[in-house]
């Protein structure tokens, strides 16, 4: 009978266990350091520094000025278009989020079935949201158009005229609600995961006492889903509260700031107008706006979320 | 298993690459140390040196001018190599270069310019004024009142002048013949300017929608107003830079001329006219020949010169304000300046002035490019036809009170703001012409304010 050659183990006493221990601690540094200098020089560093430069005055030609909070004091009592910013941010995420949520899992409900051909349809409706950022603007713009544009002309063909969508401040935002939704895509691959995790046997339970398809998708595939729903809604309105592409390139904050998002109202105060520590202040208001949002989510999510194995509160 | 065999256990190869990656990391990020002194190896009788210089402008005849410019430079200093880029996203990219220390040589406007003069950014050139060849003598520049930091600092010539800009008004031969309308005179007026624009805007296809218009310009930019505002004896910002007096009745006699262009004798097209019509490809109405005459700058000559071929194109000067009888001019002024901090002090300068020297001059007046600012190029190379009525140019430069763009910190934010934003308001049918004045002279104010 062989045995095989088993590895050395230290025992040698407590010195040497301690130096075992050590260098096992060394090399788990050593392993993880090129991902740990990365993340210290290009994120936490940055993130430091833009909480220190949100107190001081700098345009990158003058040194740094210290100013204190008079950037958060004129945030909210001198800066008109701040506030628009954050307002039209505001009113895109409160229509944006529930729409392409609900648009995805509808679509993602209709895809989930075992049909010859079905992975064609899934990828068609999945290839709008990995299109580039910018030609889908530019495309979008086209769309549109007020005269010539593919959305005016198809309403058109049943009377109705369709507004100055990118031009009208009543309807520029309308407009990119609409247009942020074609990205569901992504949200709906998740639906679609989420949907094939569910347990037949619920469904066939449900069956059995009568349920209509309205009635298992309102008790069980909802709650079943709402997981899923629950992350995809947290990280959609963190998206949209960081819109940017779509607006500097189809309307650059107008018509009359009517489409001025506060990333780009940020992105405008720290690179055209050299306000570095302006936006920066900007930036981390965005960051405990959303953090705020999210612990609250977070506290809500025990009324609604339901996890396997969980009752329901 | 041989003792005298070393087996090589996955742990040892995953410690092996670990070390070997750090170590590629921490190589990668190392910063070359120079060789010390009396190593031994021979130095070359000439160094080969690598200048680089951005130009924001991209379009042929810049390119030309650059790829010209470079060819030269590299002919007269062996050994040097210049990369020339265009970077049409170096307004946004310089600042990393300030922050990085690698600005080079590069071509600038006047909005940040003299702010970062002030910072001492910029590379002395006047001890290389003297050797150049041909001399260069800054008597033959005419560097217009206002834009003198952008020139000199604390008695130091710190840029090379390059070109005067102006506005210009573009107009179309062709439907003024037409129309049968004669080339207006010098000396015409607002009303007169109203009169023509509206015999020249009509149905051309008898389908009952205006399709040719008299007039349009762009309501972006500070420039665009002031050519108006100044003519009416108005101002857009205060000698002192802390108000934008926009609501004074001359400067909100001006908008208000402007705005009843466009929505009262609806000669300008209003913003979704000119969507649909370049949603069909027509990018420049003028060019397309939907609008008879055009507000545009003086660097459009070279351009039109080329692209202009389905009409005969003139300029005309600027019509006079019924209130002052005069007409106004402004400039804005670009320059070349390399970084204070440059590896090659003596060439980075020498390429600064060769950029802006006399020859460099007087290609760019025989092009047209711009309006050249050594006085001998404006005179002999600028001054020649097409179009027709060249002369209009420096007859604009030779009247009083031709005056630069105000130029003081933060005018970026406030023209953005003020014409851009809250002005064009009222232009786009998004506010009335009273409010839209009232904002922009209290945003205006408010960003002045914290300069």
């Amino acid at each position: 009978m062989t045995s095989q050659p088993q590895p050395a183990v230290h025992h040698a006493g407590k010195a040497s266990f301690f130096g075992w221990w050590r260098w096992r601690r060394i090399e788990g540094y050593l392993f993880i350091a090129p991902w740990l200098i990365g993340f210290v020089a290009f994120v936490l560093g940055p993130f430091l520094a833009s909480f220190f430069l949100s107190f001081a005055d700098w345009n990158l030609v003058r040194p740094p000025t210290w100013v204190g909070l008079e950037h958060y004091r004129t945030m909210f009592t001198n800066d008109p278009k701040y506030i628009k910013s954050f307002v039209n941010t505001v009113y895109f995420t409160v229509f944006h989020v529930p729409l392409i949520l609900v648009v995805a899992l509808f679509i993602a409900l209709l895809l989930n079935r075992q049909l010859p051909g079905i992975g064609v349809f899934r990828t068609l409706f999945y290839l709008p949201s990995v299109t580039a950022g910018v030609a889908t603007a530019i495309l979008w713009r086209f769309i549109f158009n007020y005269h010539y544009g593919l959305l005016n002309q198809a309403i058109g063909l049943v009377g109705i005229e369709g507004p100055n969508w990118l031009g009208s401040t009543k309807w520029a935002m309308p407009a990119f609600i609409i247009m942020s939704t074609w990205g569901f895509g992504s949200l709906m691959v998740l639906y679609l995961a989420g949907l094939q995790g569910v347990p037949r046997e619920l469904y066939e339970a449900a069956e059995i006492d009568g349920a209509t398809a309205w009635d298992k998708l309102l008790n069980v595939t909802i709650p079943m889903m709402s997981p899923v729903i629950f992350f995809t809604m947290i990280m959609t309105i963190i998206g949209s509260f960081q819109i940017f592409t779509a607006a500097f390139v189809m309307t650059e904050g107008g018509p009359a700031d009517a489409t001025l998002f506060y990333i780009l109202y940020l992105y405008r105060s720290a690179f055209q107008w050299l306000r570095i520590g302006y936006a920066s202040a900007m930036a981390w208001i965005l960051f405990l706006v959303i953090l705020a949002l999210t612990l609250i989510q977070l506290k809500l999510s025990r009324r609604w979320v339901f996890y396997a194995g969980e009752e329901l509160a | 298993m041989d003792s005298t065999t070393k087996k090589i256990t996955r742990r040892t190869f995953l410690r092996t690459s670990a070390f070997a990656g750090t170590a590629g990391v921490l190589a990668a990020c190392a910063v070359p140390v120079a060789a010390p002194a009396g190593d031994g190896a021979a130095a070359p009788a000439m160094e080969d040196v690598t200048l680089r210089m951005v130009t924001h402008y991209g379009s042929p005849v810049r390119r030309e001018f650059t790829s010209r410019v470079k060819d030269i430079f590299e002919a007269t200093h062996p050994g040097v190599t210049v990369e020339v880029e265009v970077a049409p996203d170096i307004d946004v990219r310089w600042q990393t270069e300030v922050a990085a220390k690698t600005l080079p040589v590069m071509l600038w406007d006047a909005n940040l310019f003299c702010e970062m003069a002030a910072q001492g950014v910029f590379l002395p050139l006047d001890d290389r004024l003297p050797m150049q060849q041909p001399p260069v003598d800054m008597d033959d520049y005419n560097v217009p009142t206002g834009a003198e930091c952008m020139v000199w600092h604390e008695g130091q010539q710190i840029a090379m002048p390059w070109i005067n800009g102006a506005p210009l008004l573009y107009y179309n031969v062709d439907m003024f013949e037409e129309a049968g309308i004669e080339r207006p005179s010098d000396d015409w007026t607002w009303d007169d300017f109203v009169d023509v624009t509206k015999e020249l805007t009509r149905d051309t296809d008898g389908d009952g929608e205006i399709d040719q218009w008299g007039y349009m310009q762009s309501t972006r930019w500070d420039e665009h107003f002031a050519q108006w505002i100044f003519a009416n004896g108005g101002e857009i910002v205060t000698e002192d830079r802390l108000h934008t007096p926009l609501d004074t009745p001359e400067a909100a006699g001006a908008i208000e001329f402007l705005y009843d262009l466009r929505f009262t004798h609806k000669v300008w097209p209003l913003a979704e006219q000119m969507e649909a019509l370049q949603a069909l490809g027509i990018g420049s109405l003028f060019n397309g020949g939907r609008v008879a005459m055009t507000y545009g700058g003086t660097g459009g000559i070279g351009g039109f010169n080329r692209s202009v071929t389905d009409f005969t194109y003139d300029i005309l000067h600027f019509p006079k304000s019924p209130a002052t009888g005069e007409r106004a001019l402004w400039t804005f002024m670009q320059n070349f300046a390399g970084p204070i901090w440059s590896e090659h002090p003596d060439l980075d300068a020498d390429l600064a002035i060769a950029l802006g020297g006399p020859s460099s001059q007087r290609w760019a007046g025989r092009t047209k490019i711009q309006v050249p600012i050594y006085t001998p190029a404006v005179e002999e190379d600028y001054a020649t036809k097409p179009p027709e009525n060249i002369r209009v140019v420096p007859e604009m430069f030779a009247e009083p009170g031709v005056q630069h763009l105000p130029i003081f910190n933060g005018k970026t934010e406030w023209l953005q703001t003020v014409f851009g934003g809250e002005l064009t308001k009222a232009f786009i049918g998004e506010a009335s012409l009273a409010d839209a004045i009232t904002s922009a002279v209290a945003e205006g104010d408010r960003i002045l304010a914290r300069q």
